[in-house]
């Protein structure tokens, strides 16, 4: 089992890690996650049938793991707070402190992390696979289980809704000329 | 100043260069917590099995009963044609035993198996291929006549848009045809924005009776694939619809969680499957997994949800991938072929299975090769749509 863990963790761990945390928002949760993920893809690792690539099958693990995770707080949020809080309230609500690594970053990569987590859960999962990891519309597809042709269509549909918040944000036109970093 | 606007090329460069976030532990002290898992898990089979106990009672029980055995037979043939009627009732009935324990129980069982069962077998996704014309499937939940159960029914449809062919079934199926009431969601002019699901009614068009179902109905129409997960209501066409007992209320998400299932039989002679989570529960109420879930898939439940598996039969559950299960029947029960209560057993493990996200589900030991249209010896798969009605 330590020679399958350190060659999954070499070759997959930091991607897995920063996937994880770029959809729970959460150092912590994400730490604990990554631990799940490891344990699910150990205790399965023997009937992996390799009909994936190895990459897309951890990738879709975690993505479950993530999932099952933000269905849950989700459940458990719903039971502290009133029913109608307000779409505004509700994108305010985001109580996870910036991660250090951003907090040295300009203001249009928070507003950007921020709106992030106005888009579905469907549109985030594209985002993050496709921009934050890099990986290809065909891998993403193979990860989400869906078409390619979906793929697009969701990609598409969330740049265009982090585009209308963004263009809603105020303050962002000196740094924008300075660049993006 | 003109404000300077994003465009889809500086959001993108500016997703790619988001900071990259790294684990602060190293590799051998997640793998140390790790290895203590998988050891627990390895560990966990190794437990005294739950049903140890149960069978420990019923091998002390036969032996009791081989005791008195030579007194029943002097006793004349009565007696030993009720143990027969009652061993028959109980294999091909597989319920509760204690119901079984009288001969007007039996009776009365036999009576209601003479009755013609109209059961709503469901369906897998290959039979929807290969028949030369394309078919899909669309699950609308409906209320029993009771208002008490939230009942998804799905239909076979020509392939189309999610939203349209529940729209199209909500014009189409007549539930009391099948023994159930009129969905909410018909009085409802239902789109879609994005991919969230809009329901529009015309104020005070929800009786206070529907709304403690009212969100599982939804769940199960719009949810039950986790096709949609978040509608939004308006009341002719402003935002937000207001309930008698939630107050305005302008979206929920949508979920539909893994749960066990059961029997019901409408007051036709309709038979459904339903899950737990169809008598209004929460989804946090439902059992953790699917091993839990067939642990009391043997008990009576609330609002006449009757269970398909007998009672204290213990299944051997093993996560063979990700979305692959393998279920063991003990040696003590064995299956039998053209037995109705069996194929819905086999069917409420699946769907049961399913909730829980396992695509492919072996079954093991069921003493047959095939029931209904199951090949027992391959795994089952795309077990879907839920309560199947056919249009006569």
């Amino acid at each position: 089992m330590k020679e399958t863990f350190d060659r999954l963790y070499d070759e997959y761990h930091h991607a897995l890690f920063q996937f994880l945390f770029y959809m729970v928002r959460n150092r912590e949760s994400a730490e604990d996650l990554v631990q799940e993920v490891y344990i699910r893809v150990l205790n399965a690792y023997e009937s992996f049938e390799g009909k994936s690539s190895e990459k897309t099958w951890l990738y879709s693990i975690a993505r479950h793991v993530a999932i099952d995770w933000l269905r849950k707080q989700s459940r458990r949020n719903k039971r502290f707070l009133i029913f109608d809080i307000k779409e505004s309230e509700s994108v305010l609500r985001d109580q996870d402190p910036l991660p250090e690594e951003l907090i040295a970053k300009k203001e249009s990569f928070k507003d950007l992390y921020k709106m992030l987590k106005r888009c579905s859960l469907d549109q985030q999962q594209v985002l993050v696979l496709r921009y934050i990891q890099s990986l290809s519309i065909s891998e993403t597809a193979q990860i989400l289980s869906w078409t390619e042709s979906k793929v697009k269509t969701t990609q598409h549909r969330a740049i265009k809704e982090l585009r209308k918040w963004l263009d809603q944000q105020p303050g962002l036109e000196e740094e924008l000329k300075d660049g993006t970093n | 100043m003109e404000p300077i606007k994003w465009n889809d090329e500086k959001i993108e460069q500016h997703l790619k260069s988001l900071p990259h976030i790294k684990d602060r532990r190293s590799k051998q002290e997640l793998y140390l917590k790790v290895q203590a898992k998988v050891h627990y898990k390895d560990n966990k089979g190794k437990r005294l099995p739950s049903w140890s106990l149960p069978a420990l009672a019923t091998a002390c029980a036969l032996v009791i009963f081989g005791v008195f055995v030579p007194d029943l037979v002097k006793n004349g043939g009565k007696m030993e044609q009720s143990k027969i009627a009652f061993e028959a009732d109980k294999g091909s009935k597989g319920m509760d035993a204690a119901s079984t324990a009288t001969d007007g129980d039996v009776k009365l069982k036999a009576d209601k198996k003479t009755m013609p069962v109209a059961y709503h077998e469901p369906i897998q996704e290959s039979s929807l291929d290969g028949v030369g014309v394309d078919q899909d499937w669309v699950t609308v939940g409906y209320l029993d006549d009771q208002a008490q159960l939230a009942i998804p029914v799905s239909f076979i449809t020509q392939p189309n848009h999610y939203l349209d062919k529940v729209n199209e079934q909500l014009q189409k199926f007549k539930p009391e045809s099948a023994g159930l009431v009129e969905s909410p969601l018909q009085r409802a002019k239902i789109t879609e924005e994005e991919e969230t699901v809009i329901i529009d009614w015309p104020a005070g068009s929800i009786y206070e009776a529907e709304e403690p179902l009212l969100k599982n109905l939804i769940a199960l129409t719009f949810s039950n694939e986790s096709q949609k997960y978040k509608v939004e209501f308006r009341t002719d066409g402003k935002a937000g619809y207001d309930f008698s007992n939630y107050g305005l209320i302008k979206d929920w998400d949508i979920e539909v969680p893994g749960a066990p299932h059961f029997r019901y039989d409408a007051p036709t002679t309709d038979a459904f499957i339903v899950s737990l989570f169809s008598t209004g529960r929460e989804a946090t109420d439902m059992p953790a997994d699917l091993d839990d879930a067939l642990d009391v898939m043997d008990e009576e439940q609330e609002r006449g949800l009757k269970p398909l598996l007998p009672k204290d039969l213990e299944l051997e559950v093993k996560e063979t991938g990700e979305k692959s299960v393998e279920i063991t029947f003990p040696d003590s029960f064995k299956l039998l072929a053209d037995n109705l209560e069996h194929q819905m057993m086999i069917d409420a493990i699946l769907l049961t299975a399913e909730s829980y996200g396992y695509d492919s589900v072996k079954i093991n030991n069921t003493g047959l090769d095939s029931i209904g249209p199951y090949q027992l010896n391959e795994p089952i798969e795309g077990i879907t749509g839920q309560n199947v009605y056919h249009y006569q």
